[in-house]
């Protein structure tokens, strides 16, 4: 009978997993709180032997990319060009694998902030959206109070800043300063922010607006290791955070319904070498509930139409049809275009 | 001897001391004035005390609500306990007999939407303003209705109408309930209780202008190729609507025609309907890998995208189907604060025609959904047919109805009213918070007119003047996001208290410890005669 009592504990135990994981994908659906999706990517580092950084961000564009976020919606900031390097043995490639698996520059990369254009004023004026009025749509951060954010940063950090261009730096406290700016004019419902450096996790220790989920790579007084050197290149080509994130996310799918708390644990002590850190006490949901898609993706909480509005014809044709051939030939001999010159230069036109 | 050396050492200790005190007072008398004016930066006076008061002042929109014939006194009185219970709206609502060219114009009605133009037309029902006709007439309601509302700004109804009937189809055309929800709560999406969640992130948040883009989509135009004039269509059905809104919200039109992509969907045949069935949940994706080619980045306003997809040959015809497995009369969805989404089959060519195919579009199909979405996606409220309601339907006009104007006019009054709170009121901490930071005259100009045009917005509305309130209200709203959005208002630009001191505690400390130092040379001038005094003594 302690057989029989053990396996009904092991099948009571094991089933509600099951049961949870069966639609769980739509129920948890129901309960998304964002209407859009927003990435802000950022490598801040330069030189041929932070390869590596590069190699990060990269990675993690090809992610949030794959799962549906447009290039439109993510902000990409490489602060240096590795893969037009004269000392990249491949060019225009970067590579996160010493197996070369996946060129993660690809053929349809967008970066937004390229090289001295990473800087903290842009970086924090992309946050709190103090650009100048003739910033392009592409470098804004155009997020409303229905948007979920991942803000993905790596480099070169230390005990309460992260290093920028190898010049200047950011502090702790200007980071809190501007997602308070961005809390207070509701620019979002919920960020991820994600930072792999060394002493990371000083860098969310000031943050005191809600919503905000953080995890670094290493804890105060511990340094991120990076994970392998390819020969070929002679550099270090990725971090252990990263690698074993994207692992994790190479398996996940626009419609997976694998949660944040998996993700959470993602990197532990014996690959990583460095303590994972993550602070939670600003985010009032439960990791378990919530999607990875709700931050990596971009998945829509679609309404279908029951009825359209009954209006009057308006005037124009009604029904579909398909014409005669001969009917629209006849409509083509119209009066023939007149040719004219480009403009040499691109003069706008008030439009 | 020693008196001798003292009264040298007193003399040139005196000289020290006099030096000492020279050095303190030019330090003091000269510096600090001279530190404090070259490092006073330029800050605009801002109002914050009007600030902080108009903060306080209760935001609802006066209704004026005329009652037009003979009624009982308990359905006015049961009317307006009703109405009370209505956050954010005062209803103020005044009583009148009938004239007699109202009755005789009823009498001799010819038809519903003939009587309401007439009758709206004599009776001059004020902009923002709604008005109830009590009808006596035996025959002028069908047989369970008691409530009709009209196009414009009457609704009709009958002598024993249910006032709770009344008073919740008056609180619907008044405002959207979701929208009103919004800008009294001014709290954040998720946390608005409940049902309401899913419904509140479909509406656009309230912006002055937004673009609408519609857009054709045909995957295949080597097979067919694709006749409709988006122009006329526009000119038709959607021009009229940017006419009538544009006091209200601006809206730009622009239209396009993609080819060669087409959404990434995986339909089934189904044998039952003899047709592709496109499952409800694949939905949710097949907006992410059109929306870069869609052109949104062309500028910097909200964008609204209404897509036309035409299915490929392989997929041809395709049905959405809803949870229960059944299609959708519409074929068609939307997307909360993006837009929508229709598919618009077309028929299959005879075996042996030659490519392309030329096919006509229903345009009016077409204009009619993007019309549906649009409502749907603006704070507009709507009514829906229920027991008892009936709503005049448009005979010849696409244009929204002038109660549903209003009710979007009030909808986004009220959304601007607390978002212009809390910029301002976000600005004046942060500028407390930075105290060297520099308020231009520039920012300082657009904090008063934003300020200003707050107060007469929020003036005219609590007196139900709604179009001036609109008017207002978005010049404010322009004004207080230019203010807070200005690129020289960074926290990053100036110092924080923690490095102020990095910064002036190596300038001043060095130069200010001798001094202080040999102060006190001068207080032991002063203290030392007095024991001396008292040993000759």
């Amino acid at each position: 009978t302690t057989m029989k009592l053990l396996v009904l504990v092991v099948v009571l135990c094991v089933a509600p997993i099951y049961a949870n994981n069966v639609g769980s994908f739509s129920q948890l659906l129901k309960k998304k709180t964002h209407t859009n999706n927003w990435a802000v990517l950022v490598d801040t580092s330069r030189f041929w032997f932070n390869y590596r950084h590069v190699a990060n961000v990269l990675s993690m564009y090809r992610s949030v990319k794959r799962l549906g976020i447009p290039d439109s919606q993510i902000i990409l900031m490489v602060a240096d060009d590795m893969a037009c390097n004269p000392r990249n043995p491949r060019p225009a490639t970067v590579f996160n694998n010493a197996h070369q698996h996946i060129n993660v520059y690809g053929e349809d990369v967008e970066v937004d902030y390229r090289g001295y254009e990473v800087t903290v004023e842009n970086f924090v004026r992309l946050l709190t959206g103090r650009l100048t009025p003739s910033t392009p749509r592409s470098k804004r951060l155009l997020t409303d109070d229905g948007s979920n954010i991942l803000i993905y940063m790596t480099g070169h950090g230390g005990d309460g800043f992260l290093k920028f261009q190898d010049s200047e730096e950011i502090t702790n406290v200007e980071l809190a300063d501007a997602f308070e700016q961005m809390w207070q004019k509701k620019r979002y419902v919920e960020i991820l922010f994600i930072i792999d450096t060394c002493q990371a996790a000083s860098m969310y220790e000031h943050f005191y607006s809600p919503n905000i989920l953080a995890i670094a790579s290493s804890l105060v007084g511990e340094d991120s290791l990076s994970h392998h050197v390819d020969p070929a290149i002679g550099v270090y080509i990725i971090d252990r955070f990263t690698y074993y994130a994207l692992e994790f996310l190479e398996r996940v799918t626009p419609n997976s319904d694998r949660t944040l708390a998996q993700f959470l644990q993602v990197c532990p002590k014996r690959v990583c070498i460095s303590t994972v850190g993550v602070r939670q006490d600003l985010y009032k949901r439960d990791p378990n509930n919530v999607l990875v898609t709700e931050f990596f993706g971009s998945v829509r909480n679609v309404e279908l139409t029951d009825h359209i509005l009954d209006l009057p014809k308006c005037g124009g044709r009604g029904k579909v049809g398909l014409n005669n051939s001969s009917g629209t030939i006849l409509k083509k001999i119209s009066s023939p275009e007149k040719y004219m010159y480009a403009d040499q230069l691109p003069i706008h036109r008030a439009s | 001897m020693t008196k001798l050396v003292e009264e040298k050492d007193m003399a040139g200790s005196r000289e020290g001391a006099w030096a000492a005190a020279g050095f303190a007072a030019v330090l003091v008398l000269v510096g600090l004035p001279v530190w404090w004016y070259t490092t006073t930066v330029y800050r605009a006076h801002l109002p914050y005390s009007t600030i902080v008061n108009l903060s306080g002042q209760p935001l609802y929109h006066a209704t004026g609500m005329t009652l037009v014939g003979e009624t009982t006194a308990t359905l006015s009185v049961e009317l307006e306990k009703n109405l009370r219970s209505m956050q954010g709206i005062k209803f103020q609502i005044s009583k009148r007999k009938p004239r007699k060219e109202e009755i005789a114009m009823i009498k001799s009605a010819v038809s519903l939407s003939d009587l309401d133009n007439k009758l709206t037309q004599i009776m001059h029902v004020a902009a923002g303003t709604l008005a109830v006709f009590v009808v006596h007439e035996p025959d002028f309601f069908e047989s369970n209705v008691s409530i009709i509302v009209g196009r414009h700004r009457l609704t009709y109804v009958k002598p024993g109408v249910d006032v709770q009937l009344l008073s919740t189809v008056i609180k619907s055309m008044v405002i959207d309930p979701l929208a009103n929800k919004r800008a009294q709560g001014s709290k954040l999406l998720h946390q608005l209780p409940g049902m309401h969640k899913r419904e509140a992130m479909r509406q656009v948040p309230t912006e002055p202008g937004y673009d609408v883009t519609l857009t054709l989509m045909v995957p295949e135009p080597h097979r067919t190729e694709i006749d409709w004039d988006a122009k006329a269509a526009v000119n038709e059905y959607l021009k009229p609507v940017v006419n009538q809104l544009e006091s209200v919200t601006k809206l730009i039109v622009r239209s396009q025609v993609l080819y060669m992509s087409g959404l990434n969907v995986s339909p089934k045949w189904s044998t039952d309907h003899e047709h592709f069935a496109l499952p409800q949940d694949q939905l949710p994706l097949t907006i992410n890998a059109i929306e870069a080619k869609l052109g949104s980045f062309v500028w910097t306003r909200p964008s609204l995208h209404f897509v036309i997809y035409i299915p490929r040959k392989k997929q041809m015809p395709l049905h959405i189907h809803s949870s229960d497995g059944e299609p959708t009369e519409t074929n068609s969805f939307l997307v909360p604060r993006w837009g929508g989404v229709m598919i618009h089959n077309i028929p299959l060519a005879k075996g042996n025609a030659s490519f392309p195919h030329y096919v006509t579009l229903d345009s009016h199909w077409i204009m009619s959904t993007v019309l549906t979405h649009l409502h749907r996606l603006l704070p507009i409220p709507s009514l829906k047919e229920t027991e008892g309601l009936k709503i005049l339907p448009s005979l010849d006009t696409c244009l929204l109805t002038e109660w549903q104007l209003d009710g979007l006019a009030r909808a986004r009054v009220s959304y601007y009213l607390s978002n212009i709170h809390i910029t301002l009121q976000s600005l004046c901490e942060l500028v407390g918070e930075i105290s060297n930071m520099v308020i231009s005259d520039e920012v300082g100009g657009w904090v008063w007119g934003a300020v200003e045009e707050w107060s007469e917005c929020g003036q005219a509305a609590r007196e139900g003047r709604l179009q001036e309130a609109t008017l207002y209200c978005s010049r404010s709203f322009t004004q207080a996001d230019a203010a807070f959005f200005h690129p020289s208002m960074l926290a990053l630009l100036y110092f924080p208290d923690n490095q102020k001191y990095a910064i002036y505690v190596p300038l001043f400390l060095p130069v200010s410890i001798p001094v202080i130092l040999s102060l006190k040379m001068v207080l032991g001038l002063y203290w030392k005669p007095s024991p001396r005094k008292e040993k000759v003594e």
